[in-house]
């Protein structure tokens, strides 16, 4: 049976993202979901700096959002999520380097507190919005403008695999890693966010899902090139799937 | 209402939960820690969040996206916690998001004593610590009771005009006892409408505006311009005949009024201002000093004076066809009425060069 595909409702306005970024579709799959779950009135996304400032900035989306500063993203989202009406989605959206590097003590908290919130973490291993430094995320040997001769971890440190990282000290936790980077992919990532969406709405905490996003700009490949990158490099790298299902609420025994 | 005997900080948690504050983040350090412990017992109590957050730069964000949803959001902090927020005010001052920090400074930089007291972070609440354009009405209570008048009513006041609201005091104030009278419980107030609610709603007025930049600026003006003019607050007395006038705040303002006192009671033409908000600053009573007053006389407890400047200034505003001189008195810890009798005595005697 044909299936007709429109765009979301939600989405209004013109998209200012590049060509090939990962973020379109992220964006889209997001609002694909609110439509499919009717929560268009009942969302408030929390976004953070860079890229995804866009999307709240830009008008591209018809949806209650917030901005912050640099790294604050998931602070803000904890307030949010403490005082807002009861059955409204709490999102927070932002990119590699504000969720790791400056929002680290933020992402992380969040979560160890067990927030009700949703955390979506666009994963493109580098700063885009600057023009593409350095992030915890990205790989050995990866060209950045501030690593000319390739990361060197002896340097550097080793990229950082977050929700691998946290899984023992966020046990309610539910954890995942999609992208976008193939027509399967964002099918499966959309049905990780979907479950993030209703694990939040039952109050069951905290979930963070990264997810590996294209950033063809930066990468300074072609939106094809890059996305077999992120497939292969990011992919050998980066493991899909779910990385916990976390706990329900409740003590823990014997933790 | 029979008074009872509080100590500051418990007395500031029960005062915000009795004025309808239902998110407190905080994180423990000298001399608000107690204050952060009442709320964690009685907050949730009351149905409100006490956060413990994991440091202090990141609590007002988590007090902006309180407020956003329309809660009366608080914090607590000393120094070198305060610091850390200032940020996050200044942020908030971009999205009109109202909160409350009550912030007890220790005296000295970097981790400060505990033993002192100190006005050392005069200019930094008053300048406001953080990027921008922007201003938060900054009150400076003397007493345990003024302290709690003052946050009774700084949630309805962030909320008028949108802004962060900064309780500032020392560390005694937080410590000490005094009797006093606690107000009553608010019921809960009226979300306003421009808070989130799960709805489109765009919270960036820069946004709304940019058709018309101008028309931003011109809100923040007018919105800060109100403010100045009505939100003054001071004690003072003896000022329509002073040739002198003492300006100090806080627990510095009480003993330069009971040495005013004596002195007026000795006969000398002198008069006294307490600033109970340093921002604004209250020039309506400067302007209501005599025409013909020969100096004003600055008290702080601080190594480098950093309110004297704003005395010079107000001065300056309230006699504009002469200088009147403004004497600087600063000094690193407490002075008593004696010590303000004789700085004075020195002024009036030509004994004290004229700073500002």
């Amino acid at each position: 049976m044909a299936k007709n595909y429109t765009t979301p409702t939600v989405i209004t306005g013109k998209n200012t993202y590049c060509n090939g970024c990962g973020h379109s579709i992220v964006i889209k799959t997001i609002c694909q979901l609110l439509d499919e779950m009717n929560l268009q009135e009942k969302c408030v996304i929390v976004h953070g700096v860079g890229c995804c400032t866009m999307l709240g900035l830009n008008g591209i989306v018809k949806l209650s959002t917030m901005h912050f500063s640099h790294g604050k993203t998931m602070a803000a989202a904890t307030g949010v999520a403490r005082c807002i009406d009861d059955g409204v989605l709490v999102i927070g959206y932002h990119g590699d380097g504000d969720a790791y590097n400056i929002g680290f003590s933020e992402t992380f908290n969040a979560g160890y507190r067990n927030e009700n919130v949703v955390d979506i973490v666009i994963n493109n291993s580098l700063y885009g919005m600057t023009g593409g430094q350095m992030s915890h995320t990205t790989l050995i040997g990866e060209w950045t403008e501030n690593t000319p001769e390739g990361r060197d971890p002896e340097v550097t440190g080793y990229p950082l695999r977050f929700p691998e990282m946290v899984k023992n000290a966020l046990p309610h936790a539910f954890l995942a890693r999609g992208g976008v980077f193939n027509p399967t992919e964002v099918r499966k990532t959309k049905a990780l966010l979907k479950h993030a969406f209703e694990r939040q709405l039952s109050r069951d905490g905290y979930s963070l899902v990264e997810i590996l996003s294209m950033c063809p700009t930066n990468a300074h490949k072609t939106p094809l090139e890059v996305r077999q990158w992120v497939e292969d490099e990011m992919g050998a790298y980066y493991k899909l799937g779910v990385i916990q299902e976390g706990a329900s609420r409740g003590l823990i025994e014997n933790f | 209402m029979t008074k009872e005997l509080w100590k500051g900080d418990y007395a500031y948690a029960e005062c915000a939960i009795r004025a309808g504050c239902r998110l407190f983040a905080g994180y423990p350090i000298t001399p608000t820690t107690e204050l952060m412990e009442y709320v964690a017992t009685h907050l949730p109590q009351a149905g409100g969040h006490c956060i413990i957050a994991e440091n202090e730069a990141n609590i007002p964000y988590i007090l902006n996206g309180a407020a956003a949803c329309g809660t009366y959001a608080f914090t607590t902090s000393s120094a070198p916690g305060t610091t850390l927020m200032q940020e996050g005010i200044a942020w908030a001052s971009k999205y009109d998001i109202p909160a409350v920090l009550l912030h007890s400074q220790r005296y000295g930089g970097a981790t400060g004593t505990l033993h002192g007291e100190g006005q050392t972070d005069y200019k930094r609440d008053v300048a406001g610590g953080g990027h921008g354009d922007y201003h938060t009405i900054v009150f400076a209570p003397a007493s345990v009771q003024e302290c709690v008048d003052m946050l009774y009513i700084s949630w309805e006041l962030a909320y008028k005009y949108r802004i962060w609201v900064v309780i500032h005091v020392g560390r005694s104030l937080c410590h000490m006892y005094e009797a006093i009278e606690l107000p009553p419980a608010k019921s809960t107030h009226t979300k306003p409408e421009w808070c989130l609610n799960g709805k489109y709603h765009l919270f960036d007025p820069m946004c709304e505006l940019l058709d018309d930049p101008t028309a931003y600026v011109k809100a923040q003006q007018e919105r800060y311009n109100a403010v100045i003019d009505n939100e003054q607050r001071w004690e003072a007395g003896y000022l329509e005949d002073a040739d002198y006038v003492i300006v100090a705040y806080g627990i510095p303002g009480r003993v330069v009024k009971k040495a005013v006192q004596d002195m007026r009671a000795a006969g000398e033409k002198v008069g006294f201002i307490r600033p109970v908000t340093i921002w604004p600053y209250p020039q309506k009573a400067f302007d209501m000093v005599s025409k013909k007053v020969k100096g004003f006389l600055s008290m702080e407890i601080n190594d480098l004076g950093q309110m004297k400047k704003d005395v010079a200034l107000s001065a300056k505003l309230a006699n504009r066809d002469r200088n009147v001189l403004v004497y600087a008195f600063y000094r690193g810890e407490y002075f008593s009425t004696e010590e303000v009798k004789e700085f004075y005595g020195r002024v009036k005697n030509g004994q004290f060069e004229a700073e500002l």
